[in-house]
């Protein structure tokens, strides 16, 4: 696998604590063909570099003012900090100067053996607490190139690799994946082809003929449910959900269900972007417990 | 772990109480000591304070006291309320003209040795101070004659304090046995332990435990502070094995004894407002190699995480080996808000203290004292320290000795900046401000130490503690411990220092995009004009992000410091300590400072103990701890404290703390010597909502990412809120 394709990375996550078992590193990448309405990391949808700026830790020292060679952050006449998102390369300059942790840039570009340098920081504690490495996204499928080769080097130096993906990408993009990916985090959103259309633009033919394509080869999957109240939240739904992997010849893949939280709308406001569904509320514990309680405890482990 | 408590139900409204408070009697009563004896070597008459003192205060019983021992006994109460208040003006007057120690002259912040008092116990040390004084006589030894007769009127002064205790347990006990038996049936078995503890060594762990908690309420009524227990689970621990053995005591029981001990370390919040910093060490190396984790490690643990106040001070002594299970109980007890124990690293303490020629079964049974201060327990006198301020001197560096604030010269003429030429140009100065600033501070320092006369200011009921001052028929202070005072020098601003050197090699020398002579225009001008500079500086690499510029300062700071302070010596010939450890001092530091070269304003905080600036580390705990564990952290042998937090959610589940301990040993395996974990509790999120600018350094860690909580937005903190409230 060449080591030298490129991928926008938006960033990678050291200690990250929930995208998998033990201690690992999650590797965000750019550019995802769903819009889900929830989406907790809109910054990683485009593939294209973004300037991400969170009006509320900044300080108004206007150290970007300083540095940026587009005029892009100025200060108006009463000392307070404006940013025009129209006048902004993406360049990255203004992030390291910001005094405020306000500025973060979601697309640098890397090959794969950057990217595998430094997960392999940390190699040591994957091994201390069994973990490895995540690569997620955005979608990371969509660049078998660079995620085949990221994974095809952690796996000879030892590490363990989950793919995070939503499927809704090529079948031949998993033919190459399939031999380097210890385990497939496979995101089931809806089970019905105009919800998920809906809710996230994608297409359930594919989606659908992928996590088969993956069972039938053997793969180890786990099914990743991001619960919203309101959309696919509930024990209604859980009996679809179910119905539609046993459909699959699924029924035995174990189950996460993951609440959503509101974490992605001061994102959107960062971005400059409209939130698309402003309303949603945060998912409670007893929605999970519900939908846990239908699936089955047996394969919704805790 | 963490299971209800009994006692603690009961005693938690009584210790909470208000209660007497009013006039201070500590004070008077030492004057009924020193009026009966004006005329006697004042070394006596001192002594004679201190018995009067432990005799006559109150003696408070809380109606569910199972281990006697309360420092109410401080204010007024009973009897003595009709002693005038002009009466006791007066004699506060006159026992404070014979002066005190203080923290800075070796007074508190000292850990008995109590395995040696627990031993002998009462008795056996009166025995031992009349034995030592026979031998001081055969000798011929004036001093020593005296200075025993001093300990010994402490020492029976001691026992009749408990005698005391032991009397007031018993009417108490008496008026309770109508309407509450079983109190006043535990207030009569506290009354005989205490009884017994007058005429024998104790034989139980509640005797063992009742013994240490009448030294420490005895050292709190001499007007002491943050006098640590050290190694307490090795000394009691043998109690508890042979109790449990003879079916007299079981886990449960002992936690509940040793909450009813600990949990009275509240009552100084209640009466003075503020906490008590009682240390204590668990775990640890012995000298003989085997891991110092016992069942009464356990329990300790259990009952500080179960009694949640600030006052005991926990440190565990982490070593390689130390068992899964008693890390796991660690963690739970971290993640509850409390933050303790802190974690404090065998395999750099260890090197760190031998270092200096203790010997090595002393360096093992090594304990902390205040907050991280490394002490030899029992063989060293109390503790002092000073704080450092460091950036101070790279500011008089690049400006030729002169203070850029006040404009008065503070340091040698060290060369106009504009013409060095090199990086190496600016360190040799810098060292030379750095050299005359520790020069300075230890003149300081010495100069206080000396304008003491030992002999005036004996500590005759503390010096019964420490090894060999018996023995020698020395106070604490005059040479009677086995190894001198140290001091702790806390140097502040690492992470300012190796930012702002970083920051200067980056953009003046290696980009050369300014001069210096550019750089200390805009520091001296606050940066006002100078964005284009201030923005390069911000942008060099910071400390906490494992890159290797900063770095290098951070390692080539901690070794400095350290050459710095070893040239110099104790009043007794003990050794100046560096510890990177500044409490909440790194604010006032940084007010005295002008603008740095790392950026920061004149005025702001520097960076905080042995952490990064704040917010600079921004590469995640792994990133920072890989930073803060490369320099040397075996030559800072008073020690340091870096802190991280985390939110509850991490120390929720078994699977979380693994992960917790995992990162924790992989810090300690690469040489990290402390750290403190923070699991943010609900109040700090709600007070981080309220003043977002205190808390630009937070970072929540929820759903398997982390952000900085200032750039949520509010309906993700209220979510963050909530959820904390669960875990
Ligand atoms: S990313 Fe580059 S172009 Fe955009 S605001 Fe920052 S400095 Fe200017
Ligand atoms: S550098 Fe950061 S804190 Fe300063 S004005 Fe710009 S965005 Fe605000």
């Amino acid at each position: 696998m060449p080591d030298n394709a490129e991928a926008p990375v938006s960033r990678i996550q050291h200690f990250s604590t929930a995208d998998g078992p033990g201690i690992r590193t999650t590797v965000f990448l750019k550019g995802c063909p769903m819009r889900c309405l929830w989406c907790h990391n809109p910054e990683t949808q485009t593939a294209e570099p973004v300037l991400v700026y969170y009006r509320r830790a900044c300080r108004g020292c206007g150290l970007c003012a300083a540095v940026c060679p587009n005029g892009a952050h100025f200060m108006t006449a009463d000392g307070l900090h404006g940013y025009d998102r129209s006048k902004c390369g993406a360049c990255g300059r203004c992030v390291r100067s910001c005094t405020g942790n306000a500025l973060f840039l979601s697309g640098r570009l890397m090959t794969a053996a950057e990217v595998f340098e430094d997960c392999m920081k940390d190699a040591e504690l994957y091994a201390a607490e069994p973990g490895g490495v995540t690569i997620s996204g955005g979608e990371p499928a969509l660049r078998p190139e660079f995620t085949a080769g990221l994974a095809s080097m952690l796996k000879d130096a030892g590490i363990n690799v989950i793919l995070d993906t939503a499927g809704c990408v090529p079948a031949d993009n998993f033919a190459v994946l399939l031999p380097y990916i210890d385990e497939f985090y496979y995101d089931i959103k809806a089970c019905d082809a105009a919800e998920l259309r809906e809710w996230t633009g994608g297409d359930i033919g594919l989606v659908s003929s992928n996590l088969v394509f993956l069972k039938e080869h053997g793969a180890r999957v786990r099914i990743r449910v991001p619960v919203v109240p309101g959309l696919n939240g509930g024990r209604e739904y859980a009996g679809r959900l179910k119905a539609y992997l046993e459909r699959l010849g699924c029924g035995g893949l174990p189950v996460d269900l993951l609440p959503f939280h509101r974490f992605g709308f001061a994102k959107y406001e960062g971005l400059g972007r409209t939130n698309p569904c402003p309303e949603l509320a945060p998912c409670p514990q007893s929605v999970i417990d519900g939908m846990k309680d239908v699936i089955g405890p047996a394969r919704t482990p805790p | 772990m963490m299971e209800r408590s009994r006692i603690l139900e009961k005693l938690r409204p009584e210790v909470s109480a208000p209660g007497q408070s009013g006039r201070v009697m500590t004070g008077y009563y030492r004057y009924l000591g020193y009026r009966e004896h004006y005329d006697e070597p004042n070394r006596i008459a001192r002594a004679y304070a201190v018995r009067s003192l432990l005799l006559n205060t109150y003696k408070h019983i809380y109606d569910h006291d199972m281990i006697l021992g309360s420092v109410r006994g401080f204010f007024t109460a009973g009897d003595d309320i009709n002693v005038s208040d002009s009466d006791v003006e007066s004699g506060n007057r006159l026992a404070a003209s014979f002066g005190d120690r203080t923290f800075g002259t070796n007074s508190d912040h000292a850990a008995p040795d109590f395995a040696a008092f627990l031993r002998d116990g009462i008795p056996g040390t009166i025995e031992r101070i009349n034995l030592s004084r026979e031998n001081a006589q055969k000798r011929g030894d004036a001093t020593g004659v005296e200075t025993l007769d001093a300990m010994n009127i402490a020492m029976c002064a001691f026992r009749d304090f408990v005698l005391l205790y032991a009397g007031e347990a018993e009417s108490r006990a008496e008026k309770l046995a109508r309407n509450d038996p079983e109190a006043s049936a535990e207030l009569s078995a506290a009354a005989e332990t205490a009884r017994k503890l007058s005429l024998t060594a104790p034989e139980t762990f509640r005797e063992a435990l009742q013994l240490v908690w009448f030294v420490y309420i005895a050292f709190c009524m001499e007007g002491r502070y943050a006098m640590a227990f050290g190694r307490l689970d090795k000394f009691l621990d043998p109690y508890y094995q042979r109790d449990r053995a003879a079916g007299i005591i079981d886990y449960d029981g002992a936690r509940e004894l040793v909450i009813a001990a600990l949990y009275k370390i509240r009552e100084r919040r209640v009466l003075f407002g503020a906490d008590d910093v009682s240390n204590i060490a668990i775990g640890g190396l012995n000298a003989d190699g085997t891991g110092g984790v016992s069942e009464t490690s356990y329990i300790i643990l259990d009952a500080v995480a179960t009694m949640q106040i600030p006052g005991p001070n926990l440190s565990l002594r982490y070593y390689e080996g130390i068992p899964d299970d008693f890390m796991d109980a660690a963690l739970r007890s971290v993640g509850t808000g409390l933050g303790y124990p802190a974690m404090m690293n065998d395999a750099v303490n260890i090197p760190a203290l031998l270092r200096h020629g203790y010997a090595k079964e002393d360096v093992y049974d090594y304990c902390m004292v205040g907050c991280i201060e490394n002490f030899i327990q029992g063989k060293q006198p109390p503790w002092s320290d000073g704080r450092y301020n460091t950036p101070k001197y790279l500011e008089l560096a690049l400006n030729n000795g002169v203070d850029m604030l006040t404009g008065a010269s503070r340091g040698p003429a060290t060369g106009d900046p504009a013409e060095f030429g090199s990086m190496d140009d600016l360190m040799d100065a810098l060292g030379k401000q750095m050299r005359f600033g520790a020069a300075e501070y230890v003149a300081c320092f010495n100069n206080l130490n000396d304008g003491i006369n030992h002999a005036r200011y004996d500590q005759p009921f503390l010096s019964c503690f420490f090894d060999d001052c018996i023995g020698r028929g020395r106070d604490i202070n005059e040479g009677g411990t086995v190894y001198p005072s140290v001091h702790g020098a806390a140097v502040m601003g690492i992470g300012t220092m190796a930012d702002s050197l970083a920051a200067i090699e980056k953009v003046i020398f290696i980009d050369r995009q300014y001069d210096l002579k550019t750089l200390v225009l805009a520091l001296k001008a606050d940066f006002e004009g100078y964005d284009g500079l201030r923005a390069a500086l911000v942008a060099a690499p910071k400390y906490g992000n494992g890159d290797p510029l900063p770095d290098k300062y951070a390692r080539w700071f901690v070794s400095f410091q350290n050459e710095l302070f070893s040239a110099y010596r104790t009043r007794d010939g003990g050794a100046f300590y560096i510890g990177i450890a500044s409490n909440t001092s790194n604010i006032p530091a940084g007010k005295e400072i002008a603008a740095t070269p790392d950026g920061r304003k004149a005025g702001q905080p520097l960076s905080d103990a042995a952490s990064p600036s704040h917010g600079s580390d921004r590469n995640g705990p792994v990133a920072a701890l890989r930073s803060l564990s490369e320099p040397d952290y075996s030559l800072v042998s008073c020690g340091s404290v870096i802190n991280q937090k985390y939110s509850p959610a991490m120390f929720a589940s078994p699977a979380g703390r693994a992960k917790m301990r995992e990162l924790i040993k992989f810090y300690f395996r690469k040489g990290g010597q402390e750290i403190q974990i923070n699991s943010v509790s609900r109040a700090v999120l709600e007070d981080a909502l309220e003043h977002p600018e205190a808390y630009n350094d937070l970072v929540v860690r929820v759903s398997g990412f982390s952000a900085y909580y200032n750039t949520l937005d509010d309906a993700v903190k209220f979510d963050i809120l909530a959820r904390t409230e669960h875990a």
